[in-house]
């Protein structure tokens, strides 16, 4: 029975889907929390027109952590150029997520920080694995997205911010 | 069934007849998903343990998508476990659609009828939430409203759970409150210490019907909780109860159930420091009362203690005792200025963590009645009073530096204590571990990069010691990495072991593509950017993952 | 105001159901019980304990089949089969093997030999599902046989066993009496073998049970032997039957091992669908013992 219910869903997303417009993803609105406490609809996240950029990680992912640190030692450069902003959203759940404030203070990362405890945020935006990454541009509309972080990543990852910043257009 | 789907067909093509009316209707809205896939073929291999099966190949995969439009919001996801891959419940075996639901919100109200994933405060009477890679979900599927207004936001549900392919017997109904007390009033609107103020209260129905236990069907929880920010410091605290629930897993006791958690932390540019404490006495709390192991649980009490992402580091893991634990855990991460003689040229990151855990105290009702004895109120509980038992300790250090450039070092030293029948549930002897660790990463052009890890992890007890090392290359968005793990073993009682794998990856966008080869201990396997679980096993495997 | 109003009658509904659901439960926690009935033509059910010898929390459940015992007496038919990783012979004093061919098959079909232990099964009936029941749900389980169904049993089993020491084999005549009109079905009976009273180690993990982590002279109970009339019985009708019809059927020259003591065995038999929508359901179980 369960199946069936299901199945009929699916079409009915489907037929839902091919009312889509071609317009450009935008940001859901999930409520994520602040690091002190506030709670901040995503709908709300803007950068005076510049690029922005979601980057979803958690403290307990080595390579989340890495890709953080490489990108703080070059941020200052970052926002001077191209006024892009990061916004980081852990993804930690209760356990861990004490440890988050520690962290970008210790870390001294300037980051835009916040907190989904309950995943509500990485299920809205599909992401399976961290550090998962978009990239939006001025209109607040989502261009591009990666997952998992290598060395050289960042630059790749400016490179795309500098185009947005010429106004050519990207995609993935 | 049939008429289902004949009336959907009606409503398709009466649809795309009108489809210029409706597009107004529905248009706008926008389809989104995520698909993963993890698939092995096993070989055996009885030097480590590990099995093939009689379908060789294992496949775990899902398919989930959502459409949004304006206010209102629909979404699925498509499950497939044929068989599940070795290490996930068996239970899960089979196909279907495990997840789906209808959403509507505005700025006041928001109501979801289907599935749902929900916490209350910490989580600490009302958690429902997905781990895909540990093949854990315990949705809540039923009705939620959440209601808005100035400050408050209040969450009322009823729902059942989900139970692998289907519901577990208990109604768990529940309702939340959530203030923000410096909204409620202008004036407090921007002054400098800022109050948050949470109840809630969590009920579980279950018809009852033990010829030997007078049990109750209905159990009740609640909790209540304070966060305050000011400046620097920030503090937390939750304290929840639990009436009468004998139940499986705490032996059919009466005693009601306590927790009490608390979280102190300090921060400043380049300085964090936090200290968290945790006391929980009999509140395992599920939504079946005959329930135990990771079903079912309602309830979500963490494991006060750091989650390791090195594998020998995560080898010994605290599993988080519900029904009874003291523990304590502080972070300190310090960052050494640049510039200066013990930060070098770029600055050094220190990251220190202590974590303990023990049992709690625990003494007779009367003369007559043994500890935890079935159909009585269990025992008495000194709340100051640590209990004699070291369930686990965790102390690690953890230093990173770029030395330059192209160099970056991290070098990690761990030492563990763990209880062997606690955390796994086989007697002695517990174990006690020291860990080093040191991961070097070389950067020898812009997009290319080498990385080498270096493990060790020293014991006389369980198998004794380990060693690992780890290459890997990574160029743009491919890796290749060879991973050689040792096993020292115990010389009589656990056979050496080597356990070699390879693998290698591709990423493009947000899609990514890894194909992996050789022996795998059970532990979580951190390479090419991404961490997961892996059960131990020997064979091919390949993983795809992708969102749109 | 219109939303303050709505803010009111949220708060009166949640508050509302908020009283509603907390059952506090005053001592005694135990329910009382009258004495156990007597008269052997009674319902009885076939309780199968999933259990080995290095499961640290079967002792725990063999309490729990006890304390049901003393509520329903002999009603429950015990066998217990030592089953997969915990009930390996290790080094000793774990060196005994309970295991057997007839264990192993049944534990294979309903799923025991790869599930964690303790696990009850109450007649080979699916309960939420599945056929396996953790520990606290044995006594739900038991009860909704037992009292929820009628006290007078479909099909009345009788026993009647002998043994021949000269060759130490035994010989057991099974008569079963239709006691109330049965659908049309395959109807098969089974007939086991359990001993009681083996002194051997047990691990334990419960110090109301007795001494942790292990006992050494555990008095194992109601473990399965052997099948005597092969593991899944034999078929005794194929079709509706009426009240009145009875059947005989006779096993003879079964042999038990040297270190069976005849004084200890128990025959165990049970009869149960073997097809259709109840396909392995047990309909009434007995017990008698050999001596």
């Amino acid at each position: 029975m369960k199946k069936t219910q299901g199945l009929l869903f699916l079409l009915i997303l489907i037929l839902m889907g091919s009312f889509t417009t071609d317009a450009k993803r935008t940001l859901p609105k999930v409520d994520v929390k602040t690091l002190d406490g506030k709670i901040v609809n995503t709908s709300s996240f803007q950068n005076n027109g510049n690029p922005i950029i979601i980057s979803f990680w958690a403290t307990w992912c080595k390579p989340c952590v890495q890709e953080l640190t490489t990108i703080a030692d070059v941020y200052d450069d970052w926002r001077e150029e191209t006024g892009v902003k990061l916004i980081a959203i852990s993804v930690d759940n209760s356990r861990t997520s004490g440890g988050v404030l520690p962290l970008v203070n210790g870390k001294d990362w300037d980051y835009e920080v916040y907190l989904d405890e309950n995943g509500d945020f990485k299920r809205a935006m599909g992401v399976g694995l961290v550090p998962h990454t978009f990239l939006l541009n001025g209109k607040g509309e989502i261009v591009w997205q990666h997952t998992s972080f290598t060395e050289g990543s960042e630059l790749e990852l400016i490179n795309l911010v500098r185009k947005l910043k010429k106004g050519e257009s990207i995609s993935n | 069934m049939k008429n289902s789907l004949r009336a959907f067909l009606i409503v398709a093509i009466m649809s795309f007849g009108s489809k210029a009316i409706l597009a107004q209707v529905l248009g706008g809205g926008e389809v989104h998903g995520s698909f993963q896939a993890d698939a092995q073929y096993y070989k055996k291999d009885s030097t480590i343990g590990a099995d093939a099966i009689p379908q060789k190949m294992a496949v775990n995969a899902f398919f989930e998508m959502r459409y949004t439009n304006k206010n209102f919001e629909a979404g699925m996801r498509y499950e497939l476990f044929m068989p599940p891959l070795q290490g996930y419940d068996s239970r899960w075996k089979g196909n279907g659609f495990g997840y789906r639901f209808l959403r509507y919100r505005n700025k006041q109200i928001d109501i979801t009828a289907g599935n749902f994933y929900e916490q209350f405060g910490t989580g600490m009477i009302l958690r429902s939430y997905q781990e895909w890679n540990l093949g854990f979900d315990n949705s809540l599927d039923g009705v939620r409203v959440k209601y808005k207004v100035k400050g408050i936001t209040l969450t009322a549900l009823a729902a059942k759970q989900r139970y692998y392919w289907s519901l577990g017997p208990g109604l768990i109904r529940g309702i939340d409150g959530q203030l923000s007390v410096n909204d409620l009033i202008d004036k407090w609107a921007d002054a400098k210490t800022r109050v948050f103020l949470g109840y809630s209260f969590v009920s579980r129905f279950q018809t009852a019907q033990d010829p030997i236990f007078k049990l109750p069907e209905n159990v009740a929880a609640q909790a209540a909780r304070i966060e305050l920010y000011r400046g620097k410091y920030n503090f937390k605290m939750e304290v929840g109860t639990k009436i009468n629930d004998p139940n499986a897993s705490n032996s059919m006791i009466y005693k009601s159930g306590n927790a009490v958690m608390a979280e102190f932390g300090y921060s400043k540019r380049g300085l964090g420091f936090s200290i968290q404490a945790e006391r929980v006495d009999n509140m395992d709390f599920r939504s079946n009362r005959n329930s135990t192991g990771f079903d079912l649980p309602v309830g979500y009490i963490p494991a006060m203690t750091r989650q390791h992402a090195y594998s020998l580091a995560a080898m010994y893991p605290y599993a988080s005792q519900a029904n009874g634990q003291m523990g304590l855990q502080t972070t300190l991460i310090y960052k050494l200025k640049k510039k200066t003689l013990l930060g070098g040229k770029y600055g050094t990151s220190v990251n220190i963590n202590y974590s303990i855990s023990n049992s709690i105290n625990k003494s007779k009702i009367n003369d007559s009645t043994a500890i935890g004895q079935a159909g009585t109120l269990g025992y008495k509980s000194d709340f100051f009073k640590l209990g004699d038992e070291k369930y686990f300790s965790d102390f690690n250090i953890k230093i990173h530096r770029k030395l330059s450039r192209k160099w970056n070092v991290s070098l990690m030293y761990m030492n563990v204590f763990y209880n062997m029948l606690i955390n796994e549930g086989h007697a002695v002897p517990n174990v006690k571990a020291n860990i080093g660790i040191a991961d070097i990463w070389w950067k020898f052009k812009p997009y290319n990069s080498l990385h080498l890890e270096l493990q060790s992890l020293f014991t006389k007890q369980d198998q004794g010691n380990w060693s690992s090392a780890m290459l890997e290359y990574n160029n743009h968005g491919f890796f290749a990495a060879a991973i050689l793990l040792y096993n020292q073993g115990i010389t009589g009682q656990y056979a050496s072991a080597y356990y070699p794998y390879a693998t290698m990856g591709y990423t493009h966008s947000a899609t990514r593509i890894t194909l992996g080869y050789g022996r795998q201990r059970e532990g979580i396997v951190c390479v090419g950017g991404v961490c997961r679980a892996v059960p131990a096993s020997n064979g091919l495997s390949l993983s795809i993952n992708s969102s749109f | 105001m219109k939303n303050r109003l709505k803010y009111v009658l949220f708060i009166a509904i949640s508050c509302l159901f908020v009283l509603a659901s907390c059952d506090k439960v005053e001592a005694p926690y135990m329910k009382q019980h009258a004495p156990v009935v007597k008269g052997d033509t009674v319902r009885k059910l076939l309780f199968e304990d999933f259990t080995g010898h290095e499961c640290v929390n079967c002792p725990t459940a063999h309490k729990t089949i006890e304390d049901l015992q003393k509520v329903y007496g002999d009603r429950i038919v015990v066998m217990a089969e030592h089953v997969g990783f915990f009930a390996r012979p290790k080094a000793a004093p774990y060196n005994y093997d309970f295991r057997t061919a007839a264990g192993h098959a049944i534990a294979t079909t309903f799923g025991a030999i790869s599930a964690p232990l303790p696990k009850g099964m109450v007649n080979r009936k699916k309960q939420n599902g599945g056929y396996l029941l953790d520990r606290a749900a044995f006594g739900t389980a038991v009860s909704l046989v037992l009292d929820s169904l009628p006290k007078r049993p479909d099909i009345y089993i009788e026993l009647n066993p002998s043994y021949n020491s000269a060759d130490s084999s035994i010989d057991v005549e099974v008569k079963m009496t239709v006691l109330s009109n049965m659908p049309a079905a395959k109807y098969k009976v089974s007939v086991m073998l359990t001993e009681s009273d083996i002194i051997q180690a047990q691990k334990n993990n419960n110090a109301v049970v007795g001494s942790v982590p292990e006992i050494l002279n555990y008095n194992h109970k109601h473990v399965l032997r052997g099948a005597i009339n092969t593991i899944w019985g034999e078929e005794f009708a194929n079709g509706s039957l009426s009240k009145g019809q009875y059947f005989i059927k006779t096993y003879s020259s079964y042999k038990i091992a040297k270190d069976w003591k005849p004084s200890n065995l128990s025959i165990v038999a049970f009869v149960y669908y073997a097809n259709g929508t109840n396909d392995k359901m047990v309909i009434q179980a007995q017990n008698k013992k050999l001596l």
